[in-house]
């Protein structure tokens, strides 16, 4: 997988995939792998730049959003280390990549929820991941986020070289972007480029109501 | 004149209590900023009960209360992070058990010792006042702890307790992180027990950080308005109970109560004078 990689999981739990590919869930069958490894066995986990849909974050501290990016390189450069001029830089790097750069020291309470979770995404960032997992990125995220997140997403892509990895029941927003498409129900339903899926008479952008229908008549 | 006045702390049972409580009123509010993020503030409650059957054990061995109390809160202290982390639907009432066996078990162990009246109080509601070199030494100890734990892992324990899903994604040792946590946190509890009593000790724990989270704008600001507030109250407490006549670790939890009202009362009729850490 070597760019944007987009995992379509309507009717099915996406979240309890993306736990399952990450090593927090065990799979009920079969076996998840990842770079070649067990998830659970991983060592390098700097190399997942993970997204979750709605961060569990406590917020009865406040906290910047440069706080809570910084957090991104502790497992790149090991969590007992001090930060050193590479680490403050890959943080400003990606704050800046997300276009938060004016609200770095801005408590992340009193962001928006699209750029909050902008916040999250540079916190992927900072750790200079190989994949980067996203579990619903767009649901709930303004125009203006979207159009933002799209761009980090190429930027990313473009200059890292990271794959991305984009859980969604929702792929409108990135569908120029995307060059493979699973279809999970359960099992695998359709695994290839979006234009193949567009062959079977399904599009990822403008017709949403396509695939919802394609999956019944599979069903 | 003035130089005839005495001032309180020219005394040395005053400066044994300043230094000890000092101590106290630093690392408490600071572990406290992490448990109230991970919104655990009367955790220090329940280890404070467990804290206590040391007391009644150290009473009954004649050994110093101090370490008996230690070994015992450190090993509370990770049962409940234990407990936590399965997240076990019958956790609480596990908690429960946890906390007010410990009460009773001090208790008992104190009454068995025929201390259940002095001794015990001044573990019950701190007596900073008759605190001596060898206990001032202990707390020191204790603080030196703390200091070098939290001074390590402040960075790896804020994305824990801020995030503890994503920190475990990201590959952090986790459990080992809030097994650290746990144990740090008896730690400043036993070192809190002569100065602001197990009763009290939760208070100073959590309100300098109530009070912090209004004023700051960051993690960081918070600790540092929280380690602050939290040594503000011990001296403005001591002073008061010295010319009052008060109990000096009610003083000092009232301080930080009394603090906390202020700030409240001042951000709803100011917030924007109240914001101190502004930026462009």
């Amino acid at each position: 997988m070597d760019s944007g990689c987009a995992l379509d999981v309507r009717g099915t739990d996406g979240s309890l995939d993306i736990g399952r590919l990450l090593g927090l869930l065990r799979a009920d069958r079969g076996e998840a792998f990842l770079f070649g490894e067990r998830p659970d066995r991983l060592r390098k986990r700097w190399r997942i730049g993970y997204v979750p849909q709605r961060p569990a974050i406590a917020s009865e501290v406040p906290a910047t959003v440069r706080e809570i990016v910084v957090g991104g390189r502790l497992s790149r450069r090991g969590w007992w280390r001090p930060p050193a001029a590479p680490d403050r830089q890959a943080v400003e790097h990606a704050i800046e990549s997300v276009g938060l750069g004016g609200m770095a020291d801005r408590p992340i309470g009193e962001l928006s929820g699209g750029q909050q979770q902008r916040a999250f995404i540079a916190r992927a960032f900072a750790s200079e991941p190989d994949l980067l997992v996203l579990d619903e990125p767009i649901a709930g995220v303004d125009a203006e986020s979207q159009r933002r997140f799209r761009d980090s997403l190429t930027h990313l892509i473009g200059d890292h070289g990271a794959g991305v990895l984009l859980v969604s029941h929702e792929l409108s927003a990135v569908a120029d972007e995307v060059d493979r498409v699973i279809v999970l129900k359960r099992r695998v339903l359709f695994d290839g480029a979006p234009d193949e899926l567009m062959r079977e008479g399904v599009s990822l952008g403008i017709h949403r109501e396509d695939l919802p229908l394609w999956l019944e008549g599979l069903g | 004149m003035i130089a005839a006045l005495p001032s309180p702390f020219d005394l040395a049972f005053m400066q044994r209590a300043l230094v000890g409580g000092l101590i106290v009123g630093i690392f408490a509010p600071l572990i406290g900023t992490y448990l109230v993020q991970r919104r655990l503030s009367l955790i220090g409650d329940g280890i404070g009960h467990v804290a206590f059957a040391g007391v009644g054990l150290g009473l009954l061995l004649s050994l110093r209360p101090e370490w008996v109390a230690l070994v015992l809160a450190v090993a509370g202290a990770l049962a409940i992070e234990w407990l936590r982390a399965r997240r076990r639907a019958s956790g609480d009432l596990a908690l429960a058990l946890i906390f007010y066996s410990g009460l009773a078990f001090g208790v008992l162990f104190a009454s068995r010792a025929g201390e259940l009246n002095a001794e015990l109080l001044k573990y019950l509601f701190g007596q900073p006042l008759s605190i001596d070199h060898d206990e001032i030494v202990v707390i020191a100890r204790l603080g030196i702890v703390v200091a070098i734990v939290m001074l390590a892992l402040r960075r790896p324990l804020f994305a824990v307790v801020t995030d503890e899903e994503w920190s475990r994604v990201s590959g952090l040792p986790v459990g080992f992180l809030n097994a650290m946590l746990a144990a740090v946190t008896a730690f400043a509890i036993v070192a809190s027990m002569r100065i602001v009593g197990i009763l009290l000790i939760a208070a100073l724990m959590v309100l300098p950080v109530a009070s912090a989270q209004l004023l700051a704008r960051s993690f960081r600001g918070t600790l540092a308005w929280a380690v602050g507030i939290g040594a503000l109250s011990v001296v403005s407490g001591l002073t008061l109970s010295w010319f009052w006549d008060l109990a000096p670790s009610g003083a000092i939890v009232l301080f930080a109560a009394v603090t906390f009202g202020i700030v409240s009362v001042a951000k709803r009729a100011a917030p924007r004078a109240l914001q101190l850490e502004e930026h462009g």
